[in-house]
């Protein structure tokens, strides 16, 4: 659907300017403008434009986002910087007053590693219930 | 119970608890409408998945909202929200399960009222745990070595569908007509007339609601306690205000509670009221995610959806423990068109049908059954002996009677045999008329029956059948119990029993 039209396309965009030299980059958007235009798209330009900033940001690298409740320490936020350097991650932090405490990490938006206080309630919870 | 006991026991219950950290899959809501929830992310997914939408607030005994994957995509997995989904925004964490849709299957289910999800409606506290089991709401249908065929009658109480559309433990037996000709009426007395069998042999009764209106729900639910049938019966409801996906699990999670009872060796009941809904509610999903449309925009795999529900309803053989599953789905017709999409897929799923006219309702033929194209397919092997020797020569009546229903106008004018035909068809006709609630067991059916077949109603007027069959009933009961009881043991209608039985009806008659 519609969310997807907008990643194919960010994706066919990203793979085709990754592969040319950056003097070309005006020339490949001006066709990619026009292949929009052809193909009646051109209303989701602005989307297109918005996830291209992100995955070209992103490209062969993996998202490492650290939820916390409160800013992370000095010492913590080292240890997080010398990870994601050392594994090839692009790192976003992200403050969640409600987790309570503790860290969460999500990987390339798939994978979500839960050590929040709040998750481990709510573990507590559906261990009660069943 | 002492406040220590009870602290012990939830120190143990957080000491046991596993809270270690482990990486799990998830993904991201990127939109939301229609109760259809695209995700990004969950690359793992599988098709009929049950996923939990984490809840943004803070508090931890907020429940996360089940959704129910349908389309897996190239970059995004379409789910379908079970629940509301006025909490849903964008952005929101998704996580597997990796289980399929389960329901809550047991014995502390009789005589509960529950949603689709199996949570309780009927504000009687939670399920009792003890025995509690999960049944996933999609299950194989028994294969053909693990059926027999079906023998045993499961009695309606109603007259026509006992003598003339018997229906046996194990079949599928649709309910056809307009709306508000007596669908369910039918149903409901099928399940009130099983408190008329042991309780040994007496089958589970489990009546699903589809779209219909909780205020009717409510009634039937009271009717049915108010006779005491509650207490082996079990109502799931996705009722007219609940969301398509309910309305669209509801069977299937009806047949799963059923089946439980089913696998351990007992009988069981399931009333699909109405597929027609149960249609539309698949249409309306099918449509939101796009899926490719047919006839009447219906999608390509609704013949699919009904059939391969009702194949789970079985008798099963005795090596499977020999227990029965019966299924009673009702459709609604538009003006009577029987041979539209939905109808016609239905009755080639189905062991037969029960097919309700409007015009012989408006003519004060109730149950507005119209014997000419209703049809059993198991047919007399579903009925006792005695109901057998009855039946028969009823057909036989009756069919004769609706070969020459229309010279009934002219009975002046015809000869001696053919009005008598007449005059026999329209008493045995008379006979058939049955009030709501009044279930007749099927002991008394063939006493009814064979007053009316062998000629003893053929001088009495019409208004006066009515009369006579209860006046049978009445002397049977308080003063002839020995016929019935010896129909009801032997199952049989012997030669000595109608002996017995033609002298109270001469008995009767010459008062």
């Amino acid at each position: 659907m519609l969310y997807n039209k907008v990643q194919t396309y960010t994706r066919a965009f990203v793979s085709a300017l990754e592969s040319v030299p950056e003097k070309k980059y005006p020339e490949h958007v001006a066709r990619f403008l026009i292949i929009l235009k052809k193909r009646g798209d051109m209303k989701l330009a602005g989307k297109i434009f918005q996830e291209f900033g992100k995955a070209w940001a992103r490209r062969g690298k993996r998202a490492l986002e650290v939820i916390s409740a409160k800013q992370l320490l000095e010492r913590e936020e080292r240890v997080v910087e010398l990870f994601s350097k050392e594994h090839n991650f692009l790192l976003t932090r992200r403050i969640v007053p409600e987790v309570k405490g503790g860290y969460a990490l999500i990987v390339n938006d798939t994978t979500l590693v839960d050590g929040t206080i709040r998750g481990k309630l709510r573990k507590l919870w559906q261990s009660f219930r069943f | 119970m002492d406040r220590n006991h009870i602290f012990d026991i939830i120190k143990n219950q957080i000491q046991g608890a596993d809270l270690s950290v482990k990486g799990e899959e998830i993904g991201k809501v990127v939109s939301i409408g229609d109760d259809i929830i695209q995700i990004e992310g969950l690359p793992n997914a599988l098709v009929s998945e049950k996923i939990l939408i984490e809840p943004l607030s803070e508090k931890v005994t907020e429940e996360p909202i089940p959704a129910l994957v349908l389309n897996v995509e190239e970059y995004t997995v379409s789910a379908v929200v079970l629940g509301k989904s006025d909490k849903i925004k964008e952005g929101q964490i998704v996580r597997k399960t990796g289980q399929v849709l389960s329901v809550p299957v047991g014995e502390s289910l009789l005589g509960r009222v529950v949603n689709p999800l199996g949570e309780p409606l009927d504000g009687k506290g939670a399920l009792e745990k003890k025995g509690l089991e999960f049944f996933p709401i999609e299950r194989p249908a028994p294969s053909v070595l693990d059926r027999q065929s079906v023998k045993a009658p499961l009695g309606t109480g109603i007259k026509v569908i006992d003598g003339l559309i018997p229906i046996g433990r194990g079949q599928r037996e649709l309910i056809i007509g307009d709306r508000q000709i007596g669908k369910t009426a039918l149903a409901i007395d099928t399940i009130i007339n099983q408190l008329n069998e042991n309780s040994q042999n007496r089958p589970v009764c489990v009546y699903v609601a589809i779209g219909q209106k909780y205020s009717k729900v409510a009634n039937l639910v009271k009717e049915l306690q108010e006779r005491g049938a509650m207490e082996y019966s079990i109502v799931v409801v996705a009722g007219a205000s609940d969301p398509a996906s309910l309305w669209y699990i509801a069977p299937f999670a009806g047949c799963s509670i059923a089946e439980y009872f089913r696998d351990k060796g007992r009988d069981a009941l399931v009333i699909y009221d109405d597929l027609s809904k149960h249609a539309w509610g698949w249409r309306q999903i099918s449509l939101l995610v796009r899926r490719p449309s047919g006839r009447e925009a219906y999608p390509g795999d609704i013949f699919y959806l009904h059939s391969r529900l009702l194949e789970r309803a079985a008798k099963l053989s005795a090596e499977k423990g020999g227990g029965s599953l019966t299924a009673l789905p009702i459709i609604e017709t538009q003006l009577g068109d029987v041979a539209a999409y939905i109808p016609t897929n239905v009755i080639s799923i189905t062991d037969g049908q029960i097919y309700l006219e409007s015009d012989l309702f408006a003519k004060g033929q109730r149950p507005a059954v119209n014997i000419g194209l209703s049809v059993s397919r198991v047919g007399s092997s579903a009925q006792t002996k005695a109901m057998k020797k009855v039946a028969a020569r009823l057909k036989l009546e009756l069919a004769q009677y609706e070969e020459l229903a229309a010279f009934s106008q002219f009975a002046e004018d015809l000869d001696e045999a053919t009005r008598k035909r007449i005059e026999r068809g329209a008493r045995l006709t008379e006979l058939l008329k049955q009030n709501q609630y009044s279930t007749i067991p099927f002991e008394e059916q063939t006493c009814i029956f064979y007053m009316g077949i062998s000629g003893y109603l053929d001088a009495v007027p019409l208004h006066e059948v009515k009369k006579h069959e209860e006046k049978l009933r009445e002397i049977l009961k308080d003063r002839h119990g020995n016929i019935l009881d010896e129909i009801r043991k032997t199952k049989d209608f012997s030669e000595a029993t109608e002996a017995k039985l033609k002298k109270v009806l001469e008995g009767i008659m010459e008062k």
